[in-house]
C-alpha cells in the first residue's frame, strides 16, 4: 500500500521522459497565458477605475497568443467585435476554411513548436532537477486560474442575461432560412432567458469549483465536458468562438491529467488509492499572505465585480441592443398600405425590388424592411461590446434574405427621421424622411430611399402575437 | 444515510434494508415491462419500418397507469413500492437475505434499462433521424411562427454533424453502462446528459419533461454508488479504499447472466441496424413517397383565380395562395392569410403512413401543409391537410408543368370553389447554406 500522500515533498524522481514532457508544457503554456502585449499591462494603469464597464474586464481577463492572424477576406469578416484600438498583425493567412477550419489552430502548433524548443534548451542547461514538482502545481493552477478568469465574463452575461438578449421584431419575422447558422445558434437562448440563466449558473459552478484546490478535477472536468461541447458546437455551426472554448478541453485535460491514473485505478482497477499530487506548501508567512492576497483579489475582481458591472449592464445598458429609443409607442410590425415612388403608387408584389415588405419597428431605433432584391452579405456576427447603438448588430448580423436594417435618429421637432443602413458594406446609405402619425397604428413616411427616389408609404401596424411565447399542449392559433 | 458513508461497507440496519426494498421496487416498476398494454401495442405496429419502431419502443418501455400521465405515474409506483417495502419489512424481518446483491440487482436493472434507452436515442442522433434537417416549408417559415420546440429541434438539425456527435456521446456512455466497472463514468456523462435534456425540456416545453427526469435519476442512482469514493479522493484527497463488493454468482445465475448478455448484444446491433436502414431508406419523421419530379423548391404564385375571379397579390386576403414549397417528399405547403390552428403534435410517432407523419407540420404557422397523392399518368393531385385541426380541406386539383419553372394547378377545393394558380419557381439562395466562409450576395 503506497502512501503516496505522506510522500516527502521534494522527495519524488521523474523519468527523463516526464521531465521532458513536463518542460515543453511548462513553456507552452506559459506562452499561449502570459500577455506579451506591454498594451495589456498598461491597460491595469489606463483603465479608468472610477467608471469601470465590463468592456474593461475582458480586456484585463488576458489576451491570446497570436503571431499570424487567421482571416478571411469577405467583407466584414474578420470583425470579431472587439474594442477598438485592434492589434494588427504582420503575418495574415487567408485559409480556404475561413477562420473557422483546423487552420485557426495554427497558433496553437506554433506555441506547441516553441515549447518543444525550449524543453530542448532547459534539457541542456537544467541537468540537475529530479523533478518539478512545485512548477507543476504552479502552473496547473495558472491555467486553471486562466481558465476561470476568461469565462467570467461569458458566465455573467448569461446570468443576467444580455449575451444572448431579447429577439428583435425583425428576428421574430424573418424566415428560418434567412439566418446564418450561426445565428441560429445564438439566438435559439435569446426567447428563454430561464435557461440562458440556467446555463450561467452552470458555468458559474465551474468557476468556482476551478477557483478551489479541492475542486479543481471537478472543475476540469465540467470545463471539457460543458465548454468543450460549445467547443465543439462552434464548429458545426462556424460560431466564431471556437478558439476561446477549445481551450478548454486542453486546459481542462491538462489540470485532469495529473487525477486521472488514481480516479482510474480506485474506479476501474478497484485498487485502494490516494492522489499523488505534491502541493506548494506555502509555509513561510509571507508565502501565506501573498497567496491569500492574490485568491482575495482574484475573487473581488472577477467574481464580486464583474458580476456587478454585468447586472449594471443588464439594468441600464443591455450591451448588444441599442439603447436610444425609437419612435413612441411604434414597436411592432407593420404592412405596407400603399407605396410611392416618384409619385407613383407601385401595387404589392412579393417580386418588387423597390417596395418594402414586412416593415419592423423595434422599442429602440431600428428600423427594418425586406425588398425582394439580393445585397452583399456583412460578415460580422453582431457581438462584442460596441460603444455605438449604429454597430450593436446582434439584430441583423447574419440575415440575409433582402431584409435590411437601419438606424435612425428622429428630430421630434421637425417630424424628420434620419435613417443609416446598418450593413456596413451599404453604411454610406441615407435616408430620411418626414413622418405622420394619423392614429395610434400607422406611420406615414414622406422622403428619399437608397437610389435617391422620392417615396412615400404608408405602414400599418398588424395585431401579431408570436407562437414563439406560447408553450405547446394549448390551443394555438397562428394569425398572419 | 449510510449509502453515503465511503469509510466502510454499508451496514444493512432496517432503514437501508427499507430503502433498498423499496427502491428496488420502485425502480422494477419503472424499468421492466409487466404491462400487457405495452405487448399490445407492440404488436399492434405494422408497416415497412416495424423492426426499428418495435425495438425503438421496447428499449424506452414507460409504464402508464390508467392513462394517468406524467409524474403521477411515480406516484402509483412509489405507492406500489412503498406497500412492498412495509410488507417484506413485516414479513421478513427474521431473514437476513444478501442486500448486497440486492443492491447489485437494483443496480443491474437500472444500468441495463438506462443503457438501452441511451443506446437507442444516441443511434437516433448518430443517424440524424430525431432532429432531422427543416423542410423546405420551415425554412420559409418566420422565427417567430415556430413553437418553442421545433425551434430548439431545428436549431440542432441544422448541424447534422454536431446532432452525430451528441448522439455519439450518448451511445458511448450507454456502452459503459454495460461494464460493472465503467458505470461510474456511464452514468456520470449521463447524469449531467439527461439532466440539460430535462432542463431543455422546460424552458422550450418539448414533452419529455417527465421521463427526461426519470433517466436522470437513474443516471444518478448509479452514480452515487461511487460518488462517496469519488468525493473522498478528489475532493477530501484522502487515502480511499476502493469497491470491495464482487457479486458473486451460482451456475444457474451465471447461465441466466450469459444469456441476458447475449440477449442485450443481439438487441442492440439489431437496433443499430434497423435504425440506419430507417435513416438511409425513410427517415421516420418525414413522409416516404417521393414527391413530383423536379418540383422540390420555392414557387410564387403568380396568377391565381378563385371561382374563376383573379385576385390580385394580397397578403390579406383569406384566399389567395401568396407562395407554394414543394418538397423532395409528397408534401406541398401553401402560404395564406387564413389563421392556423397549431397541430399541438411534437411529430415523433412512428407509422408508415405518410400522413400522419407530422413532423413537418406540427408546432409550426405560417403555411399550410398538405400531403398529397399525384398521379402522373391524369397529372392529378389531391391535397389533404396534414393538420388534424384542418383535415377537411382538401384540393383536387390538375397539375400541368409547363417548364421547369412553371407548374399551373387548377381543380377544386373541399366546398368546390374552384382555384386556378400558377406557379413560378424562385431560385433562391439561403444564407443557411451559404454559411459564413465566403462573400456572399443575397
Amino acid at each position: 500500500m503506497a502512501n503516496t500522500h505522506e510522500k516527502n515533498y521534494s522527495g519524488s524522481v521523474w523519468t527523463g521522459f516526464q521531465k521532458f514532457a513536463f518542460r515543453t508544457f511548462f513553456v507552452f503554456f506559459l506562452i499561449m497565458l502570459i500577455p506579451t502585449d506591454a498594451r495589456y499591462y498598461q491597460r491595469w494603469f489606463t483603465t479608468d477605475w472610477e467608471n469601470l464597464h465590463i468592456r474593461d474586464i475582458g480586456s484585463l481577463s488576458g489576451s491570446s497568443f497570436k503571431i499570424i492572424e487567421v482571416a478571411t477576406k469577405r467583407e466584414g469578416g474578420n470583425d470579431t467585435g472587439g474594442a477598438p484600438g485592434k492589434k494588427e498583425f504582420k503575418y495574415v493567412i487567408y485559409p480556404k476554411s475561413g477562420e473557422y477550419g483546423a487552420w485557426s489552430y495554427i497558433n496553437w502548433v506554433i506555441a506547441f513548436g516553441i515549447g518543444i524548443v525550449g524543453a530542448l534548451i532547459w534539457t541542456l542547461i537544467d541537468k540537475r532537477s529530479k523533478n518539478y514538482n512545485t512548477l507543476y502545481y504552479f502552473l496547473g493552477a495558472l491555467v486553471s486560474y486562466s481558465m476561470l478568469i476568461r469565462l467570467q465574463g461569458l458566465t455573467f452575461s448569461k446570468v443576467f442575461p444580455t449575451q444572448m438578449p431579447d429577439l428583435a421584431i425583425t428576428q421574430l419575422n424573418t424566415p428560418y432560412g434567412d439566418f446564418v447558422a450561426q445565428k441560429l445558434y445564438w439566438i435559439q437562448f435569446s426567447f428563454v432567458h430561464n435557461f440562458e440563466r440556467y446555463a450561467g449558473w452552470a458555468e458559474l459552478v465551474i468557476m468556482f469549483a476551478l477557483f478551489f484546490r479541492s475542486t479543481r478535477a471537478i472543475g476540469a472536468a465540467l470545463s471539457i465536458a460543458m465548454i468543450g461541447v460549445i467547443a465543439l458546437a462552434n464548429h458545426a455551426y462556424d460560431g466564431g468562438i471556437h478558439l476561446l472554448a477549445s481551450f478548454y478541453i486542453l486546459g481542462g485535460l491538462f489540470v485532469l491529467w495529473r487525477y486521472l491514473p488514481a480516479i482510474w485505478k480506485l474506479i476501474v482497477g478497484e485498487k485502494d488509492v490516494a492522489l499523488d499530487i505534491v502541493y506548494y506548501p506555502f509555509s513561510k508567512p509571507w508565502e501565506k499572505w501573498v497567496r491569500i492576497i492574490f485568491k482575495s483579489f482574484i475573487f473581488f475582481f472577477f467574481f464580486g465585480v464583474s458580476a456587478y458591472l454585468h447586472l449594471q449592464n443588464y439594468k441600464y445598458d443591455s450591451y448588444k441592443v441599442p439603447q436610444n429609443p425609437g419612435l413612441a409607442n411604434a414597436r411592432g410590425i407593420y404592412s405596407v398600405e400603399y407605396f410611392k415612388v416618384n409619385g407613383e403608387e407601385l401595387p404589392y408584389s412579393p417580386l418588387d425590388s423597390l417596395r418594402w415588405q414586412e416593415v419592423s419597428l423595434e422599442k429602440w431605433s431600428t428600423l427594418s424592411f425586406t425588398v425582394f432584391n439580393t445585397f452583399d452579405i456583412h460578415g460580422e456576427a453582431g457581438r462584442g461590446k460596441q460603444y455605438e447603438d449604429i454597430d450593436r448588430t446582434y439584430e441583423s448580423a447574419g440575415t440575409g434574405g433582402g431584409r435590411r436594417h437601419f438606424y435612425y435618429e428622429i428630430d421630434d421637432v421637425n417630424n424628420a427621421l434620419t435613417l443609416q443602413n446598418k450593413n456596413k458594406v451599404y453604411k454610406n446609405q441615407v435616408l430620411i424622411f418626414h413622418y405622420q402619425r394619423p392614429n395610434s397604428k400607422e406611420i406615414l413616411l414622406q422622403g428619399n430611399n437608397e437610389y435617391g427616389q422620392d417615396i412615400e408609404l404608408l405602414l400599418k401596424r398588424k395585431d401579431k402575437s408570436y407562437l414563439i411565447f406560447q408553450e405547446r399542449g394549448r390551443k394555438n392559433i397562428w394569425t398572419p | 444515510m449510510s449509502f453515503l458513508n465511503y469509510n466502510t461497507p454499508i451496514q444493512w440496519n432496517r432503514t437501508n434494508a427499507f430503502v433498498l426494498r423499496f427502491l428496488l421496487i420502485y425502480f422494477f416498476i419503472q424499468a421492466i415491462p409487466f404491462d400487457y398494454k405495452f405487448y399490445t401495442d407492440l404488436l399492434a405496429i405494422s408497416g415497412g419500418g416495424q423492426g426499428f419502431y418495435i425495438l425503438f419502443k421496447i428499449a424506452n418501455y414507460n409504464p402508464q397507469f390508467f392513462g394517468l400521465s406524467g409524474y403521477q405515474n411515480w406516484l402509483i409506483a412509489a405507492i406500489i413500492a412503498l406497500i412492498g417495502a412495509l410488507a417484506a419489512d413485516r414479513f421478513y424481518r427474521n431473514t437476513n437475505p444478501d442486500f448486497d446483491k440486492l443492491y447489485y440487482w437494483l443496480r443491474v436493472i437500472l444500468r441495463y434499462r438506462l443503457a438501452l434507452v441511451a443506446i437507442s436515442y444516441g443511434l437516433i442522433k448518430l443517424f440524424p433521424l430525431q432532429m432531422p434537417y427543416p423542410s423546405l416549408g420551415n425554412l420559409h417559415t418566420n422565427y417567430g411562427d415556430f413553437l418553442p420546440w421545433k425551434i430548439y429541434f431545428h436549431t440542432t438539425g441544422i448541424a447534422p454533424p454536431f446532432e452525430a456527435f451528441l448522439g455519439g456521446v450518448e451511445i458511448f456512455a450507454g456502452l459503459l453502462l454495460l461494464y460493472r466497472k465503467t458505470v461510474t463514468f456511464g452514468s456520470g456523462v449521463l447524469a449531467g446528459y439527461y439532466g440539460n435534456v430535462f432542463a431543455s425540456n422546460i424552458a422550450y416545453s418539448m414533452g419529455y419533461e417527465v421521463y427526461s427526469l426519470q433517466l436522470t435519476i437513474f443516471a444518478i442512482v448509479l452514480f452515487i454508488y461511487d460518488a462517496p469514493r469519488l468525493y473522498s479522493l478528489l475532493v477530501a484527497q484522502k487515502y480511499t479504499v476502493a469497491n470491495t463488493y464482487h457479486p458473486w454468482f451460482d451456475n444457474r445465475e451465471k447461465w441466466v447472466r450469459n444469456v441476458v448478455r447475449s440477449l442485450v448484444a443481439v438487441f442492440i446491433i439489431a437496433l443499430g441496424y434497423t435504425t440506419y436502414k430507417n435513416y438511409t431508406t425513410a427517415p421516420y419523421k418525414y413522409p416516404k413517397t417521393v414527391g413530383i419530379k423536379d418540383s422540390y423548391g420555392y414557387y410564387n404564385v403568380s396568377v391565381f383565380k378563385f371561382n374563376n375571379v383573379e385576385i390580385p397579390y394580397s397578403t390579406t386576403d383569406m384566399n389567395r395562395w401568396q407562395n407554394v414549397v414543394f418538397e423532395k417528399w409528397a408534401t406541398l405547403s401553401i402560404k395564406t392569410a387564413r389563421p392556423i390552428v397549431i397541430d399541438e403534435g411534437l411529430g415523433d410517432q412512428f407509422t408508415d403512413s405518410d400522413y400522419e407523419r407530422n413532423f413537418e407540420s406540427a408546432g409550426v404557422g405560417g403555411r399550410r401543409y398538405f400531403a398529397y397523392e399525384a398521379d402522373t399518368l391524369s397529372k392529378t393531385l389531391k391535397l389533404v391537410n396534414k393538420n388534424k385541426n384542418h383535415k377537411e380541406e382538401i384540393f383536387n386539383l390538375n397539375y400541368r408543368v409547363v417548364n421547369d419553372s412553371t407548374i399551373v394547378l387548377t381543380g377544386i377545393n373541399e366546398k368546390k370553389d374552384s382555384v386556378y394558380a400558377e406557379l413560378n419557381r424562385i431560385n433562391k439562395k439561403y444564407l443557411l447554406f451559404e454559411g459564413r466562409r465566403k462573400p456572399i450576395k443575397l
